[in-house]
């Protein structure tokens, strides 16, 4: 079933629709939550918070991508829902490793900064970097992929995605500096 | 700002830049790693050919433990998940009458006799005793299989070779040390086949990078993507012996008879080379990018070249095309599918590869309905090979190894990694990314990660050389380890 075809159940308010998602997309949400969480349990449970945010936001959205869509509300559900279990000081993931990772180039203070300059910011910092670099970054800071799984995924070694990735954290160091957001 | 300020903003970049860091893609291994690995090689070659004989030994009565799996029971509803609980044992080496390999070197039906020769051949080396013993060898024991890097022996055996044998290998022949029997044997047998034994380190870098390989007798047949070749190398001196242009990019190659099928998605079509001397012989046509695929009399059932792909079984004679659908009849996507037909039992397998979740789907290969599904759990496993093996009455997929019959009798697991998916699969031994295992204890015998072990794929030849290809994308290079074993 195609991405409209499932908006469209969606906005007729047809149960079906969440069904069908699960069955094209299910999986998919799945891996992002898990590897934030590191927990079946939780990450279902996100899952199923994603449809009804789903539910909720369609209509009046009407989305093109359903999987781009989607997916980043998993995400955005299963880092708040760690944020939630590390305030219960259970569970652990990835989520904590790339935070302290990116301490490096960023201070934790408190500025001012809009968001969605920020975004723009990211995509234009993503899109100048070299591929190998950019698709290291970002399985490591938007999927949260361990740093094995990368090298295992890219046929590199553990210590070669380590090395990109400090470098590629210089870089965005020097990049937002230039753009004037205070870090 | 805050570091959790980028990680939030990191959720609005483009998704395309999402999806494609999804993908695994290639990375160049320099030529230092390339040859550790080499030495590495040697050192699993080495450790296996001394640890397998011993483990088999030791390992009767043994049975595979692994919590939370258990062996499923018939449903009449094949999307049922499996219920926790229960023992699985592996198949015992002595139930598994044949082999058959479906890996990534489609070398299907065609590789099932020299796969099976090639067992022979081991025989007539060290593998007296090694065959014996697994037909001796039942699952019907207790103590649980080692996980990786606890066998004693082996790690023994590594360190060893790793400290006094191979640190300054070099390319070409390599004698073994009469010391070998020391490493961790003490079966007189095997000391005196150790003190004996040669192993000769080659490898033939081609111009393009391996897309797939598969051996017959002691050829190895190779389809390369970048130059897009079709090879073919005399194992014996790693020399090749023939080399043909493709018309495109190749994705997949079957070995059938006396012919050799490549699909070229990119063409949507499939290219047919006599086998005797590769000369063209004619095109099959497809509407669709045509990757993975496998030969029926008169049907090809193949997969589109996409992430999501639909499945077809067509028709070869009148062209007629069904897709493989849902029970509501709407067609059904599969993630990086290959496809593999048990011709015997009229199943096609449809495994999905993906490190989002991934399933082996079998289905009646006549009226394409649903028999049966295995996820794991409700989203399926990390897959990271495409490959789907066929030895004897089991199937091995991703670390598992499953009924032919029906995907919910789950045999066993071999490993715990969820990286670890079967790049080999024989009668003795599996091998995953995680490691070597026995087939049937699913014992661990060497941790390939802990031994330094960076390889992919491997076949093995009639004469018993094992050929590796290092892992990533775009690999280039096949390394092979030539045994002559004297007695």
């Amino acid at each position: 079933m195609t991405d409209s075809s499932i908006v469209d159940l969606y906005w007729a308010r047809s149960e079906t629709a969440i069904e069908e998602t699960d069955k094209v997309y299910g999986r998919y949400f799945h891996s992002i939550a898990y590897r934030i969480l590191r927990d079946d349990e939780d990450s279902k449970e996100v899952v199923n918070d994603t449809y009804i945010k789903a539910w909720d936001n369609i209509p009046p959205e009407r989305p093109y991508n359903l999987k781009a869509f989607l997916g980043r509300i998993t995400r955005q559900l299963s880092i708040n829902r760690l944020e939630k279990n590390l305030a219960k000081k259970r569970g652990e993931g990835q989520y904590m490793l790339a935070l302290d990772e990116l301490s490096e180039c960023i201070s934790d203070s408190e500025s001012d900064f809009n968001s969605l300059e920020l975004r723009d910011a990211l995509n234009g910092f993503l899109h100048s970097l070299p591929d190998e670099a950019r698709r290291v970054f970002i399985r490591r800071y938007w999927h949260m992929s361990s740093i094995s799984e990368i090298a295992h995924d890219f046929g590199m070694s553990e210590s070669k995605v380590k090395s990109l990735l400090m470098r590629t954290r210089e870089k965005l160091k020097k990049y937002l500096l230039r753009e004037g957001f205070s870090i | 700002m805050k570091r959790k300020d980028i990680l939030d903003a990191l959720n609005g970049i483009d998704f395309d830049m999402i999806e494609d860091a999804e993908k695994r893609h290639q990375a160049h291994g320099a030529v230092w790693i390339r040859w550790v690995a080499v030495a590495a090689c040697l050192c699993l070659v080495i450790a296996a050919a001394i640890a397998i004989p011993i483990a088999m030994q030791h390992g009767n009565d043994r049975r595979l433990e692994i919590p939370g799996e258990t062996t499923g029971t018939e449903s009449t509803d094949p999307t049922n998940d499996l219920t926790p609980g229960g023992d699985i044992v592996p198949p015992a080496s002595s139930e598994i009458p044949g082999t058959t390999t479906a890996g990534e070197s489609s070398s299907t039906q065609n590789t099932d006799n020299s796969t099976r020769e090639t067992t022979g051949s081991n025989t007539d080396q060290s593998g007296d005793t090694l065959d014996t013993q697994a037909a001796q060898t039942g699952p019907s024991g207790t103590s649980k299989p080692n996980q990786p890097g606890e066998n004693p022996n082996t790690a023994a055996a590594l360190d060893k070779v790793n400290n006094g044998v191979l640190k300054d290998a070099s390319p070409g022949e390599m004698n073994l040390p009469s010391n070998m029997k020391e490493l961790g044997t003490s079966n007189a047998k095997e000391e005196n086949n150790a003190e004996k034994m040669n192993a000769t380190v080659v490898e033939y870098t081609l111009d393009g990078g391996v897309v797939n390989w598969a051996t017959e007798g002691d050829l190895i047949y190779v389809i390369t993507e970048g130059n897009n070749r079709l090879v073919v190398i005399d194992s014996e001196n790693m020399a090749p012996t023939s080399n043909v242009p493709l018309a495109g990019v190749p994705a997949e190659m079957n070995i059938i008879g006396d012919k050799i099928y490549v699909s070229l998605p990119d063409l949507c079509r499939i290219d047919i080379f006599s086998k005797a001397d590769l000369d063209k012989e004619g095109s099959l046509y497809f509407d669709h990018e045509v990757s993975s695929f496998c030969l029926d009399g008169d049907y090809i059932y193949y997969t589109e070249h996409d992430q999501h792909c639909k499945v077809f079984k067509k028709n070869l004679i009148t062209n007629a095309i069904q897709t493989v659908n849902n029970s509501n009849g709407n067609y059904i996507t599969f993630y990086e599918p290959k496809v593999y037909l048990n011709k015997e039992d009229g199943i096609l397998y449809i495994g999905e590869r993906g490190h989002t979740g991934s399933a082996i789907y079998y289905y009646d290969a006549n009226t394409l309905i649903l028999k049966s599904v295995f996820k794991k759990d409700e989203y399926g496993i990390m897959n990271h090979t495409r490959e789907i093996f066929h030895v004897g009455d089991y199937i091995f997929w991703g670390n598992y190894c499953l009924s032919d019959k029906n995907a919910k009798e789950l045999i066993c697991r071999y490993g715990t990694a969820s990286y670890g998916s079967v790049t080999f699969a024989s009668e003795e031994m599996v091998s995953t990314y995680e490691g070597l295992f026995l087939t049937d204890t699913g014992e661990c015998v060497i941790d390939y990660y802990e031994a330094g072990f960076d390889y992919e794929y491997l076949i093995v030849s009639e004469s018993y050389n094992v050929f590796f290809r290092e892992r990533g994308y775009d690999v280039d290079t096949i390394i092979g380890v030539n045994f002559d074993i004297q007695k």
